[in-house]
């Protein structure tokens, strides 16, 4: 991935280089959490140069006034932390007609001045400096969408860039870019170019920055839904072991984007996106089992598991079947958990919420036990972050089921572990253990008598004494109405 | 970090069993949800609330969170590194349930040798923790039987009779000088009460008893090596409760300290002078399941201790907790305390020994 290896580089250096690398990395990251938080989230991306090009370039560039500013900001290292300098793009911009003379540049015969103007107007995308809007780009927007259909990769790929980096900016954009064409455009662009990856990529990029953007489920969901842009998609979601994950991952999002808006998900699974999805996830699956776990593989793994948890919703578990009939699947979402514990816990709640989705059946629920995947699950519940309470959802659901479940459950070790999420901090998790018990013990006494063995008495009779009420009611339901019989009577002297 | 059988499930070679539908359904004889209708509360209320639900998440839910943070920092370029420090998964930490208490342990074991410390082996009445059972049955007896508490007295008026051999302190009849109440036939009416309660010696096994607490102590002292400041029967010094509190609250210092011994003398209402105060072995705790009183209102607890400034060896150091509400029934017994002013005979010990609970 030629974005990975970029930043692979820059991480090799030693002591204090790399903690401040690491500084920078942590504060930025609070940063872009609280834009998510303000729904601000947006990034925007930056086409290096290939370095043999940078040289053959600057020989032949013509010598216009007007691009000296815009040739001297190409001019970098692969350090892209060095920002353009304002002057640069100000002078640029303050220019009179400078967007136009670019577009005449873009527009005109010589290829390398084709070339250069779609640098600068893809560099002028990405800069941070508010003079440079997408508003003032707006008048190149035609043309770089027409080009989308040309047959230079090159010169493609630096165009869809280009506009995936001015879709997140308003919404006024991005109704121009929709009135412009924008999706039958990149539906033929992907077509065209299938078998250049970095197209590939840079389209499922544009795409994702299109989508995932504010304000777009009424007419931007719906043109790309019915663009025939899926099943295009789907069959990207092949990787290639030489070029990398790049276009998977950015199709993967594009189809995260569309599953979760919830626009039309019939139709997603229609068109065989939860089939393609839950295969994929079942491959890297595999892959995790055997230990290659490839660099960036969770990147892509992320939104596989947000796509296929929203997809679940769709309709009916049953209907679904016939698309979810690889029982790897199951051993996948629990693999993922285990593989990621402690790299991506995040990555391994959202593996149990899939879980979680799939368990409102009973045909699931018995596969869990058949192919005894219940004790990883188990093994999950000491941790925080939301991990155990899935788990307890999905326990739940499984218990949920009937009696021969709930037994199932008590074999697999589910009544020691109990004893142990009822102590814990979380009341969230007090509650959810406490249902999941309940549950248990009404199913059978046997299950009761069980969890008196295992001490657990004393547990529910310390939480009594909450001053929680929602864990305190459900402590003395379960002590009066199941335990009762086995309640130990001390006597007073 | 994978399970073998995880791995030997995903590489398997022959796909035509992994199918869904070849599969086993489980089968089910009746499903548990019936029951639970019929386990509501009397209100009607259903107490347990769980069903299954598939969950949808949109794109700004917070559980993907994470996720997006680490797509955007690929995005710009500032994601993998090998050292990079993302969130990893913590165990979650253990609490204490019993209301006020609420600390919080990191491992299971620790929240047990918490629980087992504190909480168990309580006192249903004045919510002291004992460190056994035996001693906590002893503590009931000889703190909350009424019986044994009128015992007490009376043996105490008898021992003052005894002692000042002028006025009995129960009926107020007085001898004529010289006279030994004791050959009076106002000492034989006394001697038709029942017989004075023993007080037990504090050591496992012993089963010597005793008139009086003093008796035990020195037994104990005696025989068993015990040190003599060790803290024995404690009195109920109810009252220090809200100085010694605030003592706590501001000095955040485990409970023997905090309960200052110099404080009570100025503080109480009652009366007995410090020496002749003997301690219990006692702990700040809450209420033991086990001897619930089901009556009863779910405890706050704890109780401070007004032990001495000496550590006793088989009391436990608590680590103040939050604010603490004295039961109320423990303010009440203020009222039956006796002023110190009030002297019964010359040279006598003022005020009473012990402090029986009136009922």
């Amino acid at each position: 991935m030629w974005r990975l290896n970029a930043v692979r580089h820059k991480a090799g250096r030693q002591g204090s280089d790399l903690e401040e690398f690491k500084f920078k990395r942590r504060e930025h990251e609070k940063e872009l959490r609280r834009a998510r938080k303000d729904s601000q989230l947006v990034s925007k991306r930056l086409l290096l140069n290939d370095d043999e090009e940078e040289d053959g370039t600057m020989d032949t560039l013509a010598s216009d006034q007007v691009l000296g500013p815009c040739i001297t900001t190409t001019v970098r290292d692969d350090d892209s932390s060095q920002q353009p300098s304002r002057e640069a793009h100000q002078l640029l911009i303050e220019q009179p007609n400078s967007i136009a003379i670019l577009v005449t540049n873009l527009c005109g015969p010589n290829p390398q001045c084709r070339l250069e103007a779609a640098r600068c107007l893809h560099e002028l995308s990405h800069s941070p400096h508010s003079e440079v809007d997408s508003l003032r780009l707006r008048q190149a927007t035609p043309y770089l969408i027409t080009f989308l259909s040309g047959q230079s990769p090159k010169f493609t790929e630096l165009c869809l860039y280009t506009l995936g980096n001015m879709c997140p900016d308003s919404e006024n954009v991005r109704d121009m870019l929709l009135a412009q064409g924008i999706i039958p455009a990149l539906n033929n662009c992907i077509q065209i170019h299938r078998t250049n990856l970095a197209v590939v990529e840079a389209v499922g990029f544009t795409l994702s920055q299109l989508i995932s953007a504010n304000y777009v489920t009424e007419r931007i969901i719906p043109a790309v839904l019915a663009s025939g842009l899926i099943p295009r998609l789907l069959s990207v979601l092949t990787p290639d072991s030489q070029f990398g994950l790049g276009p998977v991952i950015e199709c993967a999002w594009c189809l995260h984007y569309l599953a979760c808006s919830n626009v039309d998900n019939g139709a997603l699974v229609a068109q065989g996106t939860l089939l393609h999805c839950t295969s994929l996830l079942v491959t890297l699956g595999v892959a995790v089992a055997k230990g290659s776990i490839e660099e960036g593989i969770e990147l892509l793994i992320w939104p596989l598991l947000r796509c296929v948890g929203n997809l679940l919703l769709s309709g009916p578990l049953g209907a679904l079947q016939p698309q979810l009939n690889d029982s790897r699947l199951l051993a996948a979402l629990c693999a993922f958990p285990q593989a990621f514990l402690q790299t991506h816990p995040a990555l391994a709640r959202e593996s149990v919420w899939v879980l979680n989705n799939l368990t409102d059946s009973s045909v699931f629920c018995s596969a869990l036990f058949y192919l005894n995947l219940v004790p990883a699950l188990i093994q999950l519940l000491p941790f925080s972050h939301g991990i155990n309470i899935m788990v307890l959802r999905v326990l739940g659901n499984i218990a949920h089921q009937g009696r021969e479940y709930c037994l199932h459950l008590a074999q697999a070790g589910l009544l020691p572990a109990l004893c142990a999420t009822l102590k814990m901090a979380d009341t969230e998790v007090v509650t959810f253990s406490l249902e999941v018990l309940g549950q248990l013990m009404a199913s059978d006494p046997q299950l009761a008598e069980e969890f008196v063995k295992q001490s657990g008495l004393p547990v529910l009779e310390a939480i009594q004494y909450s001053n929680q009420e929602t864990i305190r009611l459900r402590a003395t339901h379960l002590l009066e109405h199941h335990l009762l019989p086995h309640c130990p009577v001390r006597t007073m002297p | 970090m994978l399970q073998p059988g995880l791995i030997q499930l995903l590489t398997a070679s022959d796909l035509a069993d992994l199918r869904i539908d070849a599969i086993p359904k489980l089968q089910v004889g009746f499903r548990p949800g019936s029951f639970f209708s019929s386990f509501r509360s009397q209100d009607g209320e259903a107490k347990l609330t769980f069903i299954p639900q598939q969950i949808l998440l949109n794109k700004d839910h917070e559980l993907f969170e994470d996720g997006d943070i680490h797509r955007h920092l690929y995005l710009q370029n500032l994601s993998t590194c090998p050292a990079h420090d993302s969130p990893t998964a913590r165990q979650c930490e253990f609490r204490c349930y019993i209301s006020g208490c609420s600390q919080v342990f990191s491992t299971v074991e620790d929240y047990e040798h918490h629980y087992n410390t504190l909480h168990r082996h309580v006192c249903s009445s004045c919510q002291r923790s004992l460190p056994s059972a035996r001693l906590l049955d002893i503590h009931i007896q000889e703190w909350h039987d009424s019986l044994f508490s009128i015992l007490a007295e009376r043996q105490d008026m008898v021992a003052n009779i005894h002692a000042h051999k002028r006025m009995c302190t129960h009926t107020h009849y007085v001898a004529h000088s010289g006279l030994d109440l004791d050959q009076s036939m106002h000492t034989v009416s006394h001697s038709l009460f029942p017989p004075p309660p023993k007080y037990q010696c504090l050591v496992e096994g012993c089963g010597s008893k005793f008139r009086t607490r003093e008796q035990r102590k020195d037994h104990v002292i005696k025989i068993h090596k015990y040190p003599s400041d060790f803290m024995f029967d404690k009195v109920k010094r109810i009252k220090n409760i809200k100085i010694a509190k605030n003592n706590m609250l501001q000095k955040g210092t485990s409970m023997e300290v905090s309960m200052s011994v110099s404080e009570p003398e100025g503080v109480c209402e009652v009366l007995s002078d410090q020496p002749e105060e003997e301690e219990y072995m006692e702990i700040n705790h809450s209420l033991e399941p086990g001897i619930l009183d089901p009556a009863s209102n779910p405890i706050n607890t704890v109780e401070l201790s007004t032990d001495h400034d000496t550590a006793p060896i088989l009391s436990v150091t608590i680590q103040p907790t939050t604010n603490q509400q004295r039961p109320q029934h423990n303010r009440e017994r203020h009222s039956y305390r006796v002023p110190r002013t009030v002297c019964f005979g010359q040279g006598s010990v003022q005020g009473f020994r012990g402090h029986g609970r009136r009922i």
